[in-house]
Order: C-alpha cells, then structure tokens, then sequence
C-alpha cells in the first residue's frame, strides 16, 4: 500500500536534515567553543590598552586596530558609554581614526534598515554629527527612535523644531522616546514646544507637548498651559492641568480649581494632583468635595493631595472621615492612616 | 471490520499528526521572524537608557509569600535590587503561620501605613499595610490565608503602579528582566500583558539569588524539561506573537497592565489554571469591548525556575497544569471558533483546543491503536514506520530547529559539554519524555472531568545546589 520507495526517501530526507542540524549544531557549539574564549581575551584586551593609552597619553593602540570592525565597535560600545570629559574625547578620537565614524556614516545611508540603525547607533555613541534630520523621517520606526536619540545629544535648531512635531508620530515607541529626550534636553526646547503648540498640530502633539511643559515646568509655557486648560479636547485639558501644577502661581491655581466640576475624570484627576504638587492648600475646600467623587482614582488624588497640605488638609480629611458618605469616608480614612496614628480632633 | 476501524483511525491519526507538525513549523518561522527582528533591532542597547527615564511606566512587583520565613528576607532584598526606574514592591503575606511577618518587620523596619487602596477585587480580610521605614517602595500586606490567587488579588488593590508583575517566590529574576519586559508595553499601545521566557535553572550555577553560569542539567529528567521549556518559550509562545498573540502568561512572572487586570475582576480562586485563566479572560473581555488585547512573549530569558527532578513531582505538577488547561478550556469554550474573536477565536483558541487540551488523547489512540493495527494485520509496517516518522521524526526536526533559533538568542549556554548535552536531551525528550508526558496529561483530564481541584505538593531542592 504504502511504496517502500517513498517511505525510503521520507525517512532519508529527514534522516539528513537532522544530520545537518546535528553538525551545524555542533560545529557551531565547537567554533564557539574554541573562538569565543579568544575573541573574548582579545576584545578585553583592546579595551585595557585603549584605557591605558588615553591615561598616559601613549598616541596608539595596536590590538584596537587589529580587531575586527564588528568587534572594534563591541570595545566603543563597552567603553564609551561609561567615560565622560576628555577620555571620552580622546577614545572617540581613536575610533574616528580608525574609520569607524566612516563605516557608521556609510551604514546611515544603506537600504537595509538595521544598518542604519547600527549607523546611527555607532555615530550617537561616538558623539558626532550627521544626517539624523534624514533619519528622523527614516521608514521604520526602529530607526526613528534611535535618530531622536541621537539627535537629542547636541540637538540644532532644526533638529530640535523636528524633535517637537514627531511628538505626534503614528508610532508609541518613537513618540515616548521623543518625550523622554525632550524631557532630558529641557530648557533649551521651550521655545521649540511653544511654535510647535501654536503651530496648530493636531491635538496628539499639543497634549504631548503639554506632557513635556508639565516635567519642564518653565514659567514661558504658564500662559499656554492656562490657555489650554480651557480646550474642548479633554486629552489636551487633561494635559494641561498637569503642566499648570509644574509652572505655578495664582492664575494657575484659580484655573485648575475650576477643572475641579470638569465632566472629565481624567482632567479632575489631574487638577487635584496639580494642586496638590503646588501645595496650594487654599483650594482645599474644592479638593476635599472631589473626596465624594465617583471615580475611584480622583477621590484617591484628592485624598494624597489633602493630605499633603499639612494641618488645614487633615483638618477636611478628619471632617470627612467622621461623615456618612461611605466612599469619601473610607477614603479620608485611608488617608488619616491606621487609629494609633491619628491626631485627635 | 475492525480492521476498516483500525485502519481508517490510523491514517486519520497520521494526518492530525502531519498537519500538527505543519502547524508547529510554521510557529517556529513565525518565532524566528521575531528573534530575527529583535537581533537586528537591538533593543537591549536601550536598556539603560530607560532606567534614566523620568516617564518609565510605575511597575508594581506582586510577591505572595506563605511561610517563607528561610528565605523571605533574601528574596525581598533581591527584588528591591532590580533595575527599573519606578518600581514599588508589594510582599503579600498569606496568613503565614511562620514568622514571615515578623521576619520582615524586623529586617526592613516596618511600620503601620497609609496606603489608599480601593477594594475591587476579592481577596480574604487584609489585617493590615506596612511600609518600610528603610526601603520606602516596600509595602507588606498581611491578610488572612486565601491562597496565591487571593494574594494576588490583595496586592493587586494594593499596588500603585500602572504595571504590575506578579511573581513565584521561587522564581530567579535576571536583574534587568524588568526593563526587558516593559518594552513591548512602550513599542506597541495595544499590549496588555507581557511574558518572558522562563528557563530551567536546575544544574547552574547559582550565587546570591543570580544565575552566574547557565548549565544543563546532567539528569534526565531536568535536562529533558530543560529542553521542553526552551521549546515551549521560544516557538511556543513567541511563534504566537506574530499568529495572534499568547494564551498563557507564565504565574511565575508575568507583567500586566494593572487596570486591565482590575477591569477583568483579578484571579479567579476556583481555578487551578489561575494564570492562564486570567489572560484568556482578560483577552476576552477587552475583545467584546474593543479594547486592546494583545499578549506579547519575549525570547530574552528573564527568569529562572527550578523543575522537578522526580518522576512523582513532574506528574502532579502536569497534571495538574491539564486540569488548568481543561478548565479554562471549558470556561472559554464559546470563543473557539467564532470569527468575532479574530485570531484569537478561529486559531488560537482552537489550536489549544485541538492541539494542547486533546493531543495526549489522539496521541494515546494513534499509539495504542497502531499496536493493535499491527497486530491485527490492519496496517503493515511499512505504515508504522511512517506514522513514527510524521509523529516523532518530524517532531525531533523541529526541535533541532528549536535549538539552532535559541543559539541565536541572548544567554546561551557557553559550555561545549552543556551545549552537546542539550542536544542529547533534545532526541531523548522527543522520543522518550514526550510521548510519557500523556500519561500525566490524560490524568489531568480524567482528574477534571471527576471535578478534583486540589493541587498537589511540589518538592523543591532549592538554588543553592547546583
């Protein structure tokens, strides 16, 4: 029934292919087995001698530049990261002498995408400049996140306009890695977030750039803050009140204690929590009536932001605990802490 | 006409198997598609990078902990000493009748807290909440015994973070695990749970709670597990990364978005498949809502696990995993097939169905009967050799791929003798092990089926020996 000839070839054919893997297996696990030690040795030893060459100022370094170019990027990428000041100068210096900055610069231009993103890897770690506002607009996000990286290391004019509009791009990882290199360039990209809100980009940025005045907080961006507070979108009022807590002051207070009655819970949330970072213990009667609020997480701000208010706060918290309403009650309570901690009324 | 039976089975059975094998081919290019992205994509460059990162995501750690006293104190140091910018440590012990509480009262000075927690979850009566006066992201609670669902449950009221982590005590962490895990969370919007792949810690070298040199266990049944948990993580779970997305997020450390998890109602405490139970729910939910639902698995080895080196112990713990499985099955049954699910109702489920819940039951008929068949004359041996083929040498092939995709992968063994030993336990468990796991299996199925729930001791030896 079943041909002998067919069953024959079935189990040759699976026969060699497990014989293949077999071998490559082990030639592989041997090959590593005998290179890996050396490769090894070899790296840390064009590490140890680079260091000691920038220490004693001793002009080359012979085992760096017999390594190959895969592993001369492995010693940059081990060292580089942890030096500052002029060994980071001069190790940079050294690689860029052994043609590496070239090798990276070329990579930035392939087709290939994970060889311009190696280019860029290689030319951020190295500190150098060069076509990241191209990659900026690169096709794959992989390679976006990595330009914003290295364009926020020694950001120009233009690259910085760039960074603040990719704070709306379609991607998540790009855009949480543009928000958190804005937020480690800091002051140097108000003026930048101020054109780039103003410039009527869509509410994905302006909520964005609303989330990056907020971990700013420079006193430029309290007009627009306040400004926003009163957007119909609730993404970008919600984002606003955050960033009123960072920059401050009177205005600023008044405007999130009317965000207090906002439809939104987010919004409510954030105002309560913007309150309470400006310690503006004024407003604790609107803070301590969101204690009742329906939504679990406002009541919880409203309850950490009394609290933080010193005496006036706990004075609410303790009128509050003793009441009727379950949820506020409750709450308050939590807030008050166990029994034998609280201060008697 | 029992030959007709016998034989007609027969061929039925070798075509499940064809088609089986087929399938797991094509879940082993959809994993190395994904390993061969992550490679070029790097990302472990990026990950100190996060741990400077003022807008990282909170991540809460869940760590339930009953009667722990010997070794409560060294886990807890281990998991404050984990890389992440924003992470809060939640140690919930369950009623303990030990000195765990008093242990940790005193190794970390805690006191009476404040925490503002909700109750949306059900849990057993929380006593109460400490912090650390010396670690201020600790945080214990101490309720009444329930079990590691109802901790978990507590905990997850407890916890602050916008993730949380949900961990076994016995569970090794790498140090950057955490930062590993979290990246799928920032790359996509629609994740909600994230798994990494766990390895067999047993025969390592383990030092202070980190595995300081990955070694294959020299005995047969560890290495064989070891074999089967590389299987099982690499093209198992991450082949569905790209086919629709994971079932099953490992209970030994798995991360959630935490108002995913609240929004699903928390663990279920009548199931003995609590963690899968809890993704497939999650995943339902958000499904008939139009929320995202997707569940990623990483390659990166991100913790480490001991497995048990009895034959007594790996039975109980299969079969209770079958009965896991049984039971999510029944309790998801209306997602099989049903196109409104996507993916997830026509393939996944399915597959899981089909594949996992009654392989071992084809598996058993397909060997049984082809004993028989022979023996009967209904098929002749020419059949027998093929059946095996199909069954077992395309099996062995795609774990020999297997092997060759987890070379590529991050922490590999280093060792040429572990190395060759892995690739000896890989003929042994596709062989050998294999086809004596459905034994267990079909026990965890009876046992389901006669409603058993408990869920058997698990002996462990410990890290220390290696």
């Amino acid at each position: 029934m079943i041909d002998t000839g067919f069953l024959l070839t079935v189990f040759a054919a699976e026969l060699a292919l497990l014989t293949l893997i077999l071998l490559l297996l082990v030639i592989r696990s041997i090959l590593l087995a005998l290179r890996g030690p050396g490769k090894r040795r070899r790296i840390r030893e064009a590490e140890i001698d680079l260091i000691t060459a920038i220490e004693s100022d001793r002009p080359t370094s012979y085992p760096f530049a017999k390594l190959r170019r895969s592993d001369q990027v492995e010693v940059i990428f081990d060292l580089l990261p942890n030096l500052s000041g002029e060994p980071k100068t001069r190790l940079a210096a050294v690689a860029t002498e052994s043609g590496i900055a070239d090798w990276a610069l070329r990579w930035c231009y392939s087709r290939r995408w994970y060889m311009r993103l190696r280019g860029a890897e290689v030319l951020s770690v190295l500190g150098q400049t060069g076509p990241a506002l191209i990659l900026l607009e690169d096709d794959r996000p992989e390679v976006r996140m990595r330009a914003v990286e290295w364009a926020s290391m020694l950001p120009d004019p233009a690259e910085l306009e760039m960074l603040c509009l990719m704070l709306g791009d379609p991607d998540p990882g790009v855009r949480f890695t543009v928000m958190d290199c804005l937020l480690r360039i800091g002051g140097e990209v108000v003026e930048p977030l101020i054109r780039a809100i103003e410039g009527g980009t869509g509410p994905e940025v302006t909520a964005a750039a609303m989330r990056v005045a907020s971990g700013i907080g420079d006193h430029r961006l309290a007009e627009l803050a306040i400004r926003h507070c009163r957007d119909p979108r609730t993404g970008v009022r919600a984002a606003a009140a955050a960033a009123c807590g960072s920059v401050g002051g009177q205005v600023a207070a008044e405007t999130l204690v009317s965000l207090l009655d906002d439809p939104d819970q987010e919004v409510r949330r954030e105002a309560v929590n913007s309150l309470g970072r400006m310690n503006s213990w004024a407003s604790s009667p609107g803070v301590a009536r969101l204690l009742g609020d329906p939504e679990w997480s406002v009541r919880r701000a409203a309850a950490v932001a009394l609290d933080g208010f010193g005496p006036l706060g706990s004075l609410y918290l303790r009128r509050v605990a003793r009441g009727d309403d379950g949820p506020a009650s409750r709450v308050a309570s939590q807030a008050l802490g166990p029994p034998e901690y609280r201060v008697p009324t | 006409m029992i030959d007709t039976v016998l034989f007609v089975n027969q061929w039925a059975i070798l075509v499940y198997f064809l088609i089986l094998n087929t399938f797991y081919a094509a879940l082993l290019v959809a994993a190395s598609r994904y390993q061969r992205w992550k490679l070029r994509a790097g990302w472990h460059q990026d990950l100190q990078r996060l741990l400077g990162s003022r807008i990282a995501p909170t991540l809460s750690v869940l760590a339930p902990a009953y009667n722990e006293q010997a070794t409560v104190s060294q886990s807890v140091r281990a998991l404050l000493t984990l890389q992440y910018p924003n992470l809060e440590v939640v140690v919930i012990n369950d009623g303990s009748s030990d000195d765990t509480l008093d242990l940790l009262t005193k190794d970390f000075s805690l006191e009476p807290a404040n925490a503002i927690h909700t109750r949306r979850l059900e849990s057993a009566t929380v006593r109460s909440i400490y912090r650390s006066r010396t670690f201020p992201d600790l945080k214990v609670v101490d309720k009444e015994n329930g079990g590691k669902a109802d901790s978990l449950n507590a905990g997850l009221d407890i916890a602050a973070g916008d993730l949380v982590c949900a961990i076994d005590a016995d569970t090794l962490i790498e140090p950057d695990a955490l930062l590993k895990m979290v990246q799928p969370f920032l790359l996509r919007d629609d994740v909600i749970a994230t798994g990494g792949t766990l390895r067999v810690v047993n025969g390592s070298e383990v030092r202070d709670g980190r595995v300081v040199t990955p070694r294959v266990s020299g005995k047969p049944l560890a290495g064989c597990q070891t074999v089967e948990y590389l299987r099982a993580f690499l093209f198992g779970r991450m082949g569905w990364n790209l086919l629709g997305g994971n079932l099953i997020i490992s209970g030994a450390f798995g991360l959630f978005r935490r108002e995913a998890v609240l929004e699903a109602g928390g663990y279920m405490h009548d199931s003995v498949g609590e963690d899968m139970e809890l993704v497939v729910r999650m995943r339902r939910q958000a499904i008939d809502r139009d929320l995202p639902h997707q569940v990623i698995s990483i390659p990166d080895p991100v913790a480490w696990t001991e497995v048990p080196e009895s034959l007594r112990t790996l039975g109980r713990q299969r079969d209770r995993w079958h009965r896991g499985l049984s039971d999510v099955m029944w309790r998801f049954r209306g997602m099989a097939f049903r196109p409104r699910y996507g993916a997830v109702g026509t393939v996944v489920v399915p597959f899981f169905l089909l594949v996992e819940l009654l392989g071992p039951v084809v598996e058993a008929v397909g060997l049984l009967g082809l004993g028989f068949a022979l023996l009967l004359g209904a098929v002749n041996w020419q059949f027998a050799l093929l059946f095996f083929l199909v069954a077992y040498g395309y099996g062995l092939l795609l774990n020999m791929f297997t092997l060759l995709l987890a070379d590529l992968g991050e922490r590999r063994y280093p060792r040429l003798a572990d190395r060759l030993r892995l690739v000896m336990w890989m003929v042994v468990e596709s062989l050998i092990y294999r086809p004596v796991t459905v034994i267990w299996r079909l026990k965890g199925i009876w046992g389901y089926l006669r409603g058993k729930k408990e869920w058997g001791v698990m002996t462990r030896r410990g890290f220390d020996v290696s």
